[in-house]
């Protein structure tokens, strides 16, 4: 659905800017499918690395780890793997729920989404692709630490 | 040569990958690769309309104008604009990434592309609809929050890092 609305928005624009100026539009058509063609075979690691992610470790596992986990251990683990795994949230947003429903600390839920969602292990190579190693690294790192704290402060508030 | 190994190593890392856990257990490999091929899917019918769509920001957007709401000297405006597209633009967050980039060449902040990156991924508004669902209000809205802070905390430490060895005037 999102990807049909925007399909739609860029063809009708493409053909208002084609009414516009055509020699820009040439230059956008040009341009578009450079970066296209440069950016696919990153993006194509960054499908096979999500499919081998999700095969291997399911939801499931992760459901028997947090749940078992408790103080500060538990925490980083859980932040630890909320940045290396990539679940979709409509998956992991209930089965945090649950996990939090059945005890789970307000600490170790909140880092383990919060680095889910910040940190990117797997989209990783477009992001250095696109942004440069430097930014990556410390944007995803800074992310990691940021995402204690904020767990952290979770736990003082909520608790 | 040594492009080449640059460009496409890590994808034919990825399929070695796939073909060694079909080796190994053919179920998971079954499974990643369906996995692999929907997400697949989904990126063809994203990508190509949002480089479209950036092929048209890069010609008809002038400079001046990212700058004015994205560059240095934009202040509050800036990040309240990062906050603002990163929570509401939608779709997935590998797409993000060339946005980002384009806002980048077209002279917005460090500190601004790494605030709504990392909004764009951890504080987009239908997923805070969902996470209120099952996490419960307080939960939700305290995590946005610290979240939104620390992701202009999170761009004002990396642009700093990134531009202190070659300071721009």
């Amino acid at each position: 659905m999102y990807g049909l609305v925007l399909y739609l928005i860029s063809i009708i624009l493409v053909i208002v800017s084609w009414k516009a100026n055509r020699d820009r539009t040439r230059e956008a058509l040009r341009m578009a499918a450079k970066t296209l063609v440069r950016t696919a075979p990153f993006m194509v690691t960054v499908v096979g690395l999500i499919g081998l992610l999700l095969a291997l470790i399911p939801p499931e596992w992760i459901r028997t780890y947090l749940g078992n986990q408790a103080g500060l251990a538990g925490t980083v683990g859980a932040a630890l793997i909320g940045a290396i795994t990539l679940i979709p949230g409509l998956i992991a947003f209930p089965l945090a729920g649950s996990l939090y429903q059945e005890g789970a600390s307000t600490m170790t839920i909140a880092a383990f989404i919060t680095t889910l969602t910040m940190v990117g292990v797997v989209t990783a190579p477009v992001e250095v692709q696109q942004l440069g190693k430097k930014i990556t690294l410390w944007r995803n790192g800074l992310s990691l630490v940021f995402a204690i704290l904020i767990a952290a402060t979770m736990e003082a508030i909520l608790n | 040569m040594k492009k080449a190994a640059q460009k496409y190593g890590s994808v034919v890392l990825v399929i070695i990958a796939n073909v060694a856990l079909w080796c190994f257990s053919p179920s998971a490999g079954t499974k990643s690769t369906a996995i692999a091929m929907n997400v697949f899917k989904e990126m063809l019918l994203i990508l190509p309309p949002v480089f479209l769509l950036l092929g048209l920001l890069n010609v008809w957007v002038p400079r001046e104008v990212i700058e004015r709401y994205m560059g240095r000297g934009s202040g509050i405006k800036g990040a309240l604009v990062s906050m603002f597209l990163g929570s509401t633009l939608g779709g997935p967050l590998y797409a993000a990434f060339p946005v980002a980039a384009a806002l980048l060449a077209k002279g917005a902040r460090v500190s601004n592309v790494v605030t709504f990156l990392t909004v764009k991924a951890a504080a987009e508004i239908p997923l805070v609809a969902v996470e209120i669902r099952f996490l419960g209000l307080p939960f939700a809205l305290w995590r946005l929050g610290l979240t939104l802070a620390a992701a202009v905390a999170i761009g004002l430490l990396v642009e700093r890092k990134v531009e202190a060895p070659h300071p721009r005037s």
